[in-house]
């Protein structure tokens, strides 16, 4: 068992490309993650918008630039243009998403267009509903009198009101617009937010990204780990350690203990990484992390070893290992492996090994 | 199967091996099938303690099968295996296995490792005491004191096959099976594994030679045995098969340097020679004075496009190629 390792030990030692790729690649994978989607864009994807006001009203400009101070999106104003262009914009992948104001805001529903046309791209569906999100937020934060004056031309048109209740209301809305500085109504403080996993409390996302990235490459690095067992297998060492007494037990032993050292210490680096370079607090959750930590590697470990132990080639445990993980990494979520194991995400402790306790 | 037993006069290396009739390993009417498909049919065959018993025979014969029945790597369906002086099955008693040395065809060491790591290595799986200098000792039968801190990888081809001949000797084994272990490697590297192997025979091993290589065979084995398959059809020592089928005959070869016309052929086919090689390599057997120049007379007045006429002994190439139908190179 411990001369197994040892030859794990040795081989990954003296084989420096495999080395670099253990326990280098990891933290700059990790470095790369964290500066695209942390530290360059903070914790809210910035959507780009191409924003066009063909009406050029006073509530579209308003809605214009409620849109252009939204910290949340991107804007690429186009003041000559037309929706072709708009359309065009969107199709080149110049922006994720386009949107044209086409008729007033004050518009009743049923008179003419709705006022807001949203242009989008098939291959990013999900922007849509985000643009779409961040558009209903800038009228309800910003223009809170259009969204409400919408809402009063219908309950006028059922005869729930008087046009004179409805031209006081009115009057009442653009004097409250004015107060905006005030304490005046509106819908801000529909919303609040809070982190059930405490991501993004300490150290933010970066944590996140961190324990992600282990997860991902504890699988690749185990099942490069594992696919010894195919190269001995293939050069006779099994039929050689067939004579000996437990032979393939201890080999496989003693490869299990290795591959969830080697994932310790990958994770290990890839944390010490986020604590030197992003700050995130380690030391608080130290056994929690520990604990995941080892789960997370020995059930890596053990998949891989089975997955191996079946494949008879290095092409096919190739294959499997990059089918293996993307599955997961689609079961768990984005970029988060889910081990298959009864009631538990073991790959995503060590994300939220991170977050316990804070 | 063909026992060819010696004569005393011809048997001079009987006197220079420890070889006695001490049976230290016997395979008795061994039938196996690996996926329906029959490997082993009825083969036979004893190892007698200090003899190099060469294993010959075509591909898919089921050499290799018949080795890996002995280490008790594949359950037969008929016959028995018999390990050790007291010949234990070694599917029913795992401890015999401490008995055999194995080495399988390909190098199964670790690539990286040195050589003396492997060695130790190998012995903690084996639970073999690597303590009184025994890692030094295998380093010296096996020739590879002077690479013993050199990484496996960085060696040469012969140098391997000797590490991986190294590793099968780890706890002294009585019995070594090794699965052609000289494929791939030039004449000085063959050669040092020779020295080796000869060496442990004269220290009182057993050894069982699977090999495609007839020189190594005739110069090395004490008995050989051909197998044809998935049985032993002919065994003995290599003069006495080699006497006991041709006698007093010679191989002629003849090698053209153009095609012969139809006379010429049948002229060829009547004093017993065959082509081999399309129609430009004749060979055939002859009595050694009536057939040999009947066929140089022949050669001689028919004036065909002659590069060259070869006499010599017939070899194990040439009693392979009769024994199996398989034809040598």
């Amino acid at each position: 068992m411990i001369a197994a390792a040892r030859v794990m030990i040795l081989s990954l030692l003296r084989d420096r490309a495999a080395l670099s790729m253990a326990f280098a690649l990891p933290p700059l994978v990790f470095i790369i993650f964290a500066t695209i989607f942390v530290s360059a864009t903070g914790s809210e994807l910035r959507l780009h918008v191409g924003l066009l006001d063909i009406v050029r009203t006073g509530s579209s400009q308003r809605l214009v630039a409620a849109l252009a101070a939204e910290p949340g999106i991107r804007l690429t104003m186009r003041t000559d243009a037309t929706l072709d262009d708009l359309r065009a914009l969107v199709r080149g992948g110049v922006v994720d998403v386009g949107v044209a104001i086409q008729s007033d805001l004050e518009t009743r529903a049923g008179e003419g267009l709705p006022p807001i046309l949203v242009v989008e791209d098939a291959a990013r569906a999900l922007a849509v509903p985000i643009v779409i999100g961040h558009v209903q937020r800038a009228i309800n934060e910003h223009m809170p009198d259009v969204a409400l004056g919408r809402i009063l031309a219908d309950v006028e048109t059922a005869g729930a009101i008087t046009k004179e209740e409805r031209a006081f209301l009115d009057q009442a809305f653009k004097t409250q617009a004015q107060d905006r500085q005030g304490a005046g109504f509106g819908f801000a403080a529909l919303f609040s937010r809070e982190a059930a996993t405490k991501v993004g409390v300490a150290g933010g996302p970066v944590a996140y990204y961190a324990g992600a990235i282990a997860a991902v490459f504890l699988l690749f690095a185990a099942m490069q780990g594992a696919a010894t067992l195919v190269e001995e297998r293939q050069s006779g060492i099994f039929e050689r350690l067939m004579i000996a007494p437990s032979g393939l037990a201890k080999l496989a032993l003693g490869k299990f203990i290795f591959l969830v050292g080697q994932g310790m210490v990958q994770a290990a680096i890839i944390f010490g990484f986020a604590w030197l370079l992003y700050d995130v607090d380690v030391g608080g959750t130290v056994s929690a992390w520990l604990v995941s930590c080892v789960l997370v590697a020995a059930m890596a470990a053990s998949v891989s070893l089975a997955l191996c132990s079946l494949c008879s080639s290095i092409h096919q445990v190739q294959l499997l290992s990059s089918f293996g993980v993307l599955l997961l990494s689609a079961i768990g979520g984005s970029m988060v492996p889910r081990l298959p194991h009864a009631g538990v995400a073991p790959a995503d402790q060590l994300v939220h090994a991170e977050c316990l306790g804070h | 199967m063909t026992t060819v037993r010696s004569s005393p006069a011809m048997d001079t290396r009987l006197s220079r091996t420890k070889q006695t009739e001490l049976c230290v390993a016997k395979v008795d009417g061994a039938v196996l099938t690996i996926g329906g498909r029959p490997v082993l049919n009825g083969a036979t065959l004893s190892l007698l303690q200090g003899e190099i018993y060469v294993l010959l025979g075509p591909n898919g014969s089921g050499k290799t099968s018949l080795v890996r029945a002995l280490c008790g790597q594949l359950p037969l369906v008929r016959g028995r295996v018999g390990v050790g002086v007291a010949l234990e099955d070694p599917r029913q008693n795992r401890r015999v296995l401490r008995l055999i040395g194995h080495v399988p065809q390909s190098i199964a060491i670790f690539p990286r490792l040195t050589v003396r790591e492997n060695l130790e290595v190998f012995s903690r799986f084996l639970n073999v005491d690597t303590s009184c200098g025994a890692i030094n000792r295998l380093l010296d039968v096996a020739l590879l004191d002077s690479v013993a801190d050199s990484i496996v990888v960085t060696l040469s081809g012969g140098l391997q096959r000797r590490v991986n001949l190294a590793v099968a000797l780890i706890g002294e084994p009585q019995l070594l099976l090794l699965d052609e272990p000289t494929v791939g490697i030039d004449l000085e590297a063959r050669s040092a594994i020779h020295h080796v192997l000869s060496d442990l025979r004269d220290r009182g091993r057993t050894i069982l030679m699977i090999t495609h290589d007839f020189d190594q065979a005739e110069r090395l084995g004490d008995r050989i045995g051909f197998m044809s398959a998935g049985r032993i059809i002919l065994e003995g020592r290599p003069a006495d098969v080699l006497r006991q089928t041709f006698g007093d005959k010679k191989q002629i070869e003849v090698v053209l340097t153009d095609g012969v016309d139809d006379r010429i052929d049948a002229e060829f086919r009547s004093v017993g020679l065959e082509p081999v090689d399309g129609r430009f390599l004749w060979r055939g057997l002859a009595d050694e004075t009536l057939g040999t120049s009947k066929i140089l007379q022949m050669l001689q007045s028919s004036q065909v496009p002659l590069r060259g006429v070869r006499i010599r002994e017939p070899g194990l190439d040439v009693l392979f190629g009769q024994v199996t139908g398989c034809c040598t190179p």
